[in-house]
């Protein structure tokens, strides 16, 4: 069996006294794509910037596909890992294109190369062709996020890490995105984090739910929602499922 | 107006190197600031305290720095230091202010697509904080620009002559247009500059071209001049800041000329500026008085020394602590004297004994220097003056201010042309507390091995030159507003068949 695409192993940080992360480890397989689910504080995005060392792991080891990166130098390893940011995070000062060539052309790609790959990019993000030469600052929000994945996979990176990247997108935008994930399935290993069940539940293919820097329970979505093997795990549903059942009152009219 | 052409290219090359010399400095030096903040806040500092200075106190303190460090301390090296330093703070302070003003959103992205500190400094963080950045550079070079005028009395030729001369002699169109000169020198260079950020910002190719060749134009008009050969004339002769000093400057020329050497006029220099720059020969020649030079320099007391003691006393300092020679005395005295309006007088003060036992009510208005001057603790003290007011105020407006009414006596100079056209009387000094002041031509250590002629045509002038001559001269330029040189060169002409027919 081929090594895991990540492995973490021990992985703790700590903010002064306290561990935001603790002793935790996580194996994501290639092509597959971990949703890290969790309410506020509970370490998910921590852990998610520790894999790319934007947040240096005290303790612990971190490997891609088998190899030990601690040795790597954090630009060299980032540029192997696509990141799309919660607050998006686009160049201002940069057109769209130049945005997403960012990675391709720090690795020294040519420019003959970067150009095809950011044009091809951005048809499959179903961005419109003239926003290449745009600013994000004219682009909507969510044109601005499609960007924002676009930029994340131009380097063809076999992991890629999601930082609550649609939690500002009104619902309408917010699923037109997360199908565009959906799509992008298989490609590439993800982690995902978000505090949103419905979004979790629908692209995780494992979820690891996350309570004071721990991992409490990791499977899939039906596991989850089955077998609830915590008290944090089954609380975390039971607000979407009242939704759901409120929801579906109304659909059919019992209300 | 013959020299504007080449002041403006003087002024925009002191400013242009000054300016560039200083954003070497700063920009490196903000980002520094930035990323290591309690070095920061010292370099901020610094470059704030440098700012407090006056702008000429500033350039004024490079020269006898320079002095010290025995090099060049007149001319174009302490304008260019005092202005550099004064261009950093702007610069600085808007470099790490930009860089401060960064999301630190945008760093975490540019870290995130891969990018060293070194890029994301480059790519990221520099061009974001371009605008203020930019900001503070069009302030410093409009700092610069303005602040140049100044460098004037630090013997660095600049718009400032036209303005220094210009309020001396009362010829107010040459001070509008050395103002005009310098305000369209620092707008163009602010254009230019804003042009430049705009365009780099709002990907405007055309407007970064044509931004880019105007600076290119500018710096090209400032600098071509330079390639015409050496502007340096082979004697140059200072003047202080005073219309006199104008006038027996070309007087000086002129006749070094006539002795076949090329020679130019260093004008409005500081009174010490002046002498410290003929003591390290950076001058040839200029006009100082004896009592100016016993007061200030030998700090000899005042008051018992006759004229002849004076002279003599000066002229063995001069030769045996600088090498100087004193070539000629002209002939007249240009003694700090104290004048009343002519009622005033009327009223019974005709001594300066009779002033002190008046001064509780009066107002004495003075040049700059007086005040701090041995002279003036001589008479204030040994006349016991107590003026119920005292106002420093520029040499120019002195006499009218006498007549207006606005002080009661001034501290005026003996052979001004004004105390006649404003009508003034000069107090006596029966207790001769105030020293002699023979105009003295003197020359640098050395000038009359290199310059043979010159000097004896120069020692020539001795005892030439009578008071109301002088006072004459110096009334063609203040009242009648002719240009110090028609002035020099008229009086050189009336008495050249005189001087012909000499021996």
């Amino acid at each position: 069996m081929s090594a895991p695409a990540i492995r973490l192993r021990g992985v703790t940080k700590r903010y002064g006294e306290r561990a935001v992360v603790r002793d935790l480890d996580l194996d994501v397989a290639p092509g597959e794509l971990v949703v890290l689910l969790g309410a506020s504080g509970s370490g998910k995005t921590t852990l998610l910037k520790t894999i790319n060392r934007l947040v240096p792991p005290d303790a612990g080891r971190i490997e891609l596909a088998g190899e030990d990166v601690s040795a790597l130098p954090s630009s060299a390893l980032r540029r192997r890992i696509g990141y799309v940011f919660q607050k998006v995070g686009l160049f201002p000062h940069l057109s769209v294109a130049e945005n997403v060539g960012i990675t391709p052309r720090l690795l020294g790609w040519e420019p003959a190369r970067v150009a095809a790959r950011v044009a091809r990019l951005l048809r499959a993000m179903g961005l419109p062709e003239d926003v290449a030469d745009r600013f994000p600052a004219a682009l909507s929000g969510g044109q601005q996020q499609r960007v924002g994945v676009a930029r994340a996979l131009a380097a063809e990176p076999e992991v890629v890490l999601f930082d609550e990247p649609f939690g500002a997108l009104d619902p309408v935008t917010r699923d037109r995105l997360q199908a565009l994930v959906e799509g992008l399935r298989g490609t590439f290993a993800g982690v995902f984090v978000t505090h949103d069940v419905p979004e979790a539940l629908r692209l995780g293919d494992r979820i690891a739910v996350l309570h004071e820097g721990r991992i409490v329970q990791l499977g899939p979505p039906e596991e989850l929602v089955r077998a609830p093997a915590h008290a944090q795990v089954a609380a975390l549903f039971e607000a979407p499922a009242r939704q759901a059942e409120a929801f579906a009152r109304l659909r059919s009219g019992d209300g | 107006m013959a020299e504007l052409p080449s002041l403006l290219a003087a002024h925009a090359r002191l400013a242009i190197l000054s300016l560039s010399v200083a954003l070497l400095m700063a920009l490196p030096a903000g980002v520094l600031a930035h990323r290591r903040p309690a070095l920061g806040r010292v370099l901020v500092t610094a470059a704030g305290v440098v700012q407090t200075v006056p702008g000429l106190a500033l350039l004024a303190l490079m020269v006898p720095l320079l002095a010290a460090l025995a090099l060049p301390s007149i001319g174009l090296l302490p304008a260019f230091l005092g202005l550099t330093l004064y261009g950093v703070l702007p610069a600085l302070q808007n470099t790490v202010a930009g860089l401060g003003s960064v999301d630190d959103a945008y760093r975490e992205a540019a870290r995130g697509v891969g990018m060293s500190e070194r890029q994301m400094l480059l790519r990221v963080e520099l061009p974001l904080a371009l605008p203020v950045i930019v900001a503070g550079v069009r302030t410093a070079a409009v700092w610069t620009v303005g602040m140049a005028t100044l460098s004037t009395p630090i013997g660095a030729p600049s718009l400032g002559n036209l303005i220094f001369a210009g309020l001396q002699t009362r010829d107010l169109g040459d001070v509008l247009l050395g103002c005009l000169g310098s305000a369209a020198l620092a707008l163009l260079l602010d254009g230019l500059i804003r042009g430049l950020e705009v365009g780099a910002r709002t990907r405007r190719p055309g407007l970064v071209r044509g931004a880019s060749l105007g600076l290119g134009a500018f710096v090209l008009a400032a600098f071509l001049p330079l390639l015409g050969g050496p502007e340096r004339a082979a004697l140059r002769i200072g003047a202080k800041t005073f219309t006199e000093q104008y006038v027996l400057a070309e007087l000086l020329v002129a006749e070094a000329e006539a002795a076949g050497a090329d020679a130019e006029v260093v004008s409005s220099l500081g009174s010490t500026v002046v002498f410290d720059a003929l003591a390290s020969g950076e001058l040839d020649v200029y006009v100082d008085y004896s009592g100016t030079l016993w007061a200030t320099l030998m700090e000899r007391e005042l008051g018992g020394a006759t004229r002849a003691e004076v002279l003599a006393g000066v002229r063995a300092w001069l030769r045996e602590t600088h090498g100087i020679e004193v070539l000629a005395a002209l002939g007249f005295e240009n003694a700090y004297a104290f004048a009343v309006r002519r009622e005033t007088a009327a009223a019974g003060v005709r001594t300066l004994a009779d002033l002190a036992a008046r001064s509780p009510r009066l107002r004495v208005g003075a040049d700059y220097e007086l005040f701090r001057r041995e002279e003036w603790r001589a008479v204030a003290e040994g006349y016991g003056f107590a003026f119920a007011e005292r106002r420093s105020m520029d040499p120019a407006l002195l006499y009218e201010a006498l007549a207006r009414g606005d002080v009661d006596t001034i501290g005026a100079f003996g052979t001004d042309g004004r105390l006649d056209a404003f009508d003034l009387v000069v107090l006596e000094d029966p207790r001769a507390l105030l020293p002699p002041y023979d105009a003295l031509v003197l020359g640098r250590a050395g000038l009359s091995d290199a310059f043979p002629a010159v000097a004896a045509r120069l020692r020539a002038l001795a005892g030439t030159i009578d008071a109301p001559a002088m006072r004459a001269m110096n009334a063609s330029v203040d009242a009648a507003g002719e240009p110090p040189r028609d002035v020099a060169r008229a009086w050189l002409a009336e008495r050249s068949p005189r001087a012909a027919s000499a021996p």
